[in-house]
């Protein structure tokens, strides 16, 4: 197949034909930089296609991950797993690794966890409060990797009904906050006294943000 | 959570002058570490100047600027000329703003050079609350001029006292510029300036000064309609790295200017946009503890075949595969990622999907035109227990082995699927930076290229360009009569025909002639100007800093119709005319050194013959970032003398490298270079060859591997 890729330059429009401009890279800059000096476009979203009968068929396989701006929402699939912990993808490759359904890292985001280290998050969540404290790791813009030693407070919020994919659970609501020398945030978590955390408001790192996560 | 727009600190603002200051004066702000700032600046009157500012370090920061303007002649009451003038600035922070203390720079204003605008200055800028700075300071030279009084120095020597005129102002057209006026330096009578910039709203800010520069009448001195030492300016930042200004200059005309910055180190793309890898398959502890592989059933085949496959997902061709019972050995090309950590990394897990349960050790070795760079030994256990763990790159690199490359024998080689022959049609679009905005410096066309892998260390590629702007005329040249061939100052009128020009036309051969030796063999049409044969040696161990090459080239020089045809030089003669002067070949070489200081910086030294017949030798040091960004500067001394050489005196320029992926986020090995050379001229001019062995085998070694490890993991 040949592929032509267009881009817009000064006003001419450029175009490239052949397997030399395959994934040729012209047309992106020249959006990029309109971006960067004009204004960027707000991206559509994309419905989930994940429903309660494949989750009947397959438990624990789903995870509904929605962007920080609330509307772009991705089903993704669970492709690994090692020890407690998860890495779900969705079909546009991107991932998150979920350690008993806190986020742990992340792959394919602007910005994003490359690992973390939890140091008593989960059990405090598991009590509903206490203190804990956080390792993340993020790739800076020189392509080196920053840690972030981050300081946390969790403590119970009440209790609230959640809808996942039309079904209704009773779940305890926990807070986090946390507070490193780069950044600070708030996570919540709602638990389900059968399946744990069902869904959850999680920070990932600067750029990406804060996902809403759920296990249908 | 990011700050609004609004709350971020934009940065100091620039001057017409395209430095960190006021409207025409410096303070003593200085941009943030390694930003990359482009002002373009117009006057009412016609002058134009286009600078690229570069904050070197904290307190350091450089400036490159064209300007074009008019001068008065040695007899100034005729009408002023036009002139084209390349100048250097230097400014250094020396004290940094305290609470009550304001911050001190010293700086150099067109230093080197015919020093049209040779300054030098002190200044200090004190802040008060977050929207007001004030700025005031001391100049001599032409910053000297406004109000001006006996050197301070003076007090100190009476060296200070006088400002000597500068040699090549004196000699007007013989001079050749190009060098540090230091005798002149912070010398004659000096001048007090300030200034103050007060930022109304967050995107809207006003400035003003009181200018020490006065335009007197004088040869040389640049021409302007002058009323008033006062210039205000209003300045419009709607975002980081985007400035607007429109100034009042002189008491007696606009002017308007737009700067652009960036910095290497803050990439607002993020990390990139690439999709996410597959995982790590993990063995289980059963599966670990088998100490043989069976190649009966599991035979190595279909194993190849699938990794293949799984490779190809990431852009990355399977060369060969060795298994044996504890040891794959992978050799690949990667075709996509910038980074070869990451293209490792990722080559990696994707081995762990298919390798057998009882290798414990992956041997990953890439490869570049058939040449493989290097064998990376690693812990296929470290691996599964690292990933997604604090600490996980430094875990992975710290248990690396660099090592040269192994044999070919072992490898299964697999038949690589991809066509042997690409091509492409598509646009082209050039721009000659820092040139008289006047010449036809545009150039726009389609661009046909073809490619064939004869083998997998030999290539033929060409290009052939048509400009849809069709015959034009010669670009800007230099016509300093010289006993030179024209070898580079004709570049101009190389294909401006309107014809197809044949851009190169190349025959390409690589092989590693050792462990830690590689050599290439490159002949045909070589660059516009140039065909023949260009070799190359190079050494360069795994895990060494140092690389030491040597180059032969036999160059003849092109007919200007960049056909197929060679030239009938031509030579500049005493008169200005050009004459052909038969055909021009020669043999140019050199033996080169590099080094990598393993700070980012990089110096390479080059000893040698060049294209004219001089000899003499090339000193560069490049600034690299982790991230692809590359900024250089080199300079060429040899045996022409400085008046055959021409303006500037000796060959010189700046060299930019941005990585494509820097802007766009998907990961992509292409690069946007830009040379900004003084002036281009015959003397230590080298042969242009794509795909010298250094920039080729370097990426696969163990210092630039670990520079961006921090990928291995995206």
């Amino acid at each position: 197949m040949i592929r032509c890729r267009t881009g817009l330059f000064l006003g001419i429009v450029l175009t490239g034909c052949g397997p030399i401009y395959d994934g040729d890279p012209a047309g992106q800059v020249v959006e990029q930089l309109r971006d960067r000096f004009v204004g960027s476009e707000p991206v559509a979203s994309a419905a989930p296609p994940v429903t309660r009968e494949l989750v009947a068929a397959n438990p624990g396989s789903y995870l509904l991950v929605t962007a920080a701006d609330g509307e772009t929402t991705a089903a993704m699939t669970l492709i690994a797993g090692q020890g407690t912990r998860r890495t779900f993808m969705s079909a546009d490759q991107i991932s998150v690794t979920v350690d008993r359904g806190v986020i742990v890292a992340t792959r394919g985001f602007p910005t994003d966890r490359m690992a973390s280290e939890l140091r008593g998050v989960l059990e405090a969540i598991a009590v509903g409060g206490g203190t804990a404290e956080r390792v993340h790791e993020t790739l800076d813009g020189l392509d080196q990797i920053k840690t972030e030693l981050l300081q946390c407070r969790i403590a119970l919020a009440g209790a609230e009904n959640v809808e996942i994919l039309g079904e209704i659970k009773a779940a305890a609501k926990v807070t986090e906050d946390c507070s490193g020398s780069n950044s600070s945030f708030s996570n919540v978590y709602w638990i389900s006294p059968d399946a744990g955390i069902v869904k959850s408001r999680q920070w990932v790192a600067p750029l990406t943000e804060m996902l809403t996560l759920a296990s249908p | 959570m990011a700050l609004p727009a609004a709350a971020e600190d934009l940065g100091p603002s620039y001057t017409t002058f395209g430095t960190t200051g006021l409207i025409e004066m410096p303070t003593a702000e200085s941009a943030e570490r390694s930003q990359f700032a482009t002002t373009l600046s117009y006057t009412q009157n016609g002058s134009f100047r286009s600078t690229l500012n570069y904050q070197l370090t904290d307190r350091l920061s450089g400036a490159f600027r064209f300007s074009v303007f008019d001068i008065y002649r040695f007899d100034t009451t005729l009408n002023p000329i036009e002139t084209f003038d390349r100048s250097f600035d230097l400014q250094f922070r020396l004290i940094d703003e305290g609470q009550y203390r304001p911050a001190i720079a010293v700086g150099l204003r067109d230093f080197l050079g015919t020093g049209r605008y040779a300054s030098e200055y002190v200044v200090a800028t004190k802040s008060v609350g977050d929207a007001l700075k004030l700025t005031g300071g001391i100049g001599w030279g032409r910053m000297g001029q406004r109000d001006s009084f006996a050197n301070p120095l003076g007090g100190i020597a009476d060296y200070f006292n006088t400002r000597p005129i500068y040699d090549d102002r004196i000699n007007g057209e013989g001079a050749n510029g190009g060098t540090v006026s230091y005798e002149q330096f912070f010398r004659g009578d000096a001048a007090l300036f300030a200034g103050l910039e007060y930022q109304v709203t967050p995107t809207l800010g006003f400035k003003a000064e009181y200018s020490s520069i006065e335009y007197n009448a004088a040869q040389f001195d640049p021409f302007v309609d002058y009323e008033s030492p006062w210039n205000v300016a209003l300045t419009y930042r709607p975002r980081r790295g985007v400035t607007y200004s429109a100034a009042y200059l002189y008491g007696t005309e606009f002017s308007v200017q737009a700067t652009f910055s960036l910095s290497p180190e803050r990439r607002d793309i993020g990390s990139g946009l690439e999709s996410a890898p597959v995982p790590i398959r993990v063995r289980t502890s059963d599966q670990r503890a088998a100490q043989s592989w069976d190649s009966a059933a599991q035979p190595q085949a279909p194993i190849q075949a699938a990794l293949e496959q799984l490779l190809e997902v990431e852009g990355i061709t399977l060369i060969g595969l060795e298994l044996s019972d504890n040891v794959a050995r992978l050799r690949y090309e990667n075709g996509r990622y910038r980074s070869e950590a990451q293209a490792m990394g990722r080559a990696a897990r994707m081995l762990t999907q298919v390798a057998p349960a009882s290798i414990n050790v992956f041997v990953m070795e890439p490869v570049k035109e058939g040449l493989p760079l290097s064998a990376v030994r690693l812990s296929r256990l470290a691996l599964e227990g690292l990933e997604n763990k604090v600490g996980a790159t430094e875990g992975v690199l710290g248990r690396a082995e660099f090592g040269p490359a192994g044999p070919a024998d072992g490898l299964r080689f697999s038949n690589p699927e991809d066509p042997a022959f690409t091509w492409g049609i598509g646009p082209y679009f050039s721009y000659v930076f820092f040139s008289d905005p006047d010449d036809e410096n545009l150039d726009v066309g389609l661009r046909f290229d073809a490619q064939y892998q004869i083998t997998p260390n030999l290539s033929i590629a060409g290009r052939v360009n048509q400009s849809a702007l069709g015959e034009q005329e010669p670009l800007f040249g230099f016509d300093t009569p010289n006993s030179y061939a024209n070898v580079r100052t004709d570049k101009g009128f190389y294909g401006r025909h309107g014809n197809p020009t044949l851009e190169y036309l190349t025959l390409t051969h690589y092989s590693r002639l050792g462990p830690d030796i590689y050599s290439r063999v490159t002949a045909g049409y070589l660059e516009k100007m140039y065909g023949g044969v260009s070799t190359e040696v190079l050494w360069k161990p795994v895990t060494s800093r140092l690389a030491l090459g040597a180059e032969v080239n036999y160059a003849i020089m092109r007919h200007e119709d960049m056909d197929f045809r060679f030239a009938q030089v031509v030579r500049t003669d005493d008169a200005g005319g050009r004459a052909i002067d038969g055909d021009y070949e020669i043999v140019t070489g050199h033996l080169s050194a590099y080094y990598d200081f393993g700070n980012g910086y990089h110096a390479q030294v080059d000893l040698g013959r060049y294209l004219a017949g001089d000899w003499g030798a090339t000193f560069s040091l490049d600034r690299e970032f982790e991230n692809g960004w590359r900024l250089g500067g080199f300079f060429t001394l040899t045996d022409m003398p400085a008046e055959e050489f021409g303006e500037g005196s000796f060959d010189k320029g700046l060299r930019l490298t941005i990585p494509i992926d820097y802007f766009v986020g998907t990961p992509t090995q292409r690069t946007f270079n830009q040379s900004l050379r003084s002036l281009a001229r015959d003397g230590g001019a080298r042969l242009e060859v794509d795909g010298r062995l250094y920039d080729l085998v370097r990426p696969g070694h163990e210092a630039h591997v670990s520079e961006t490890f921090g990928r291995f993991w995206r």
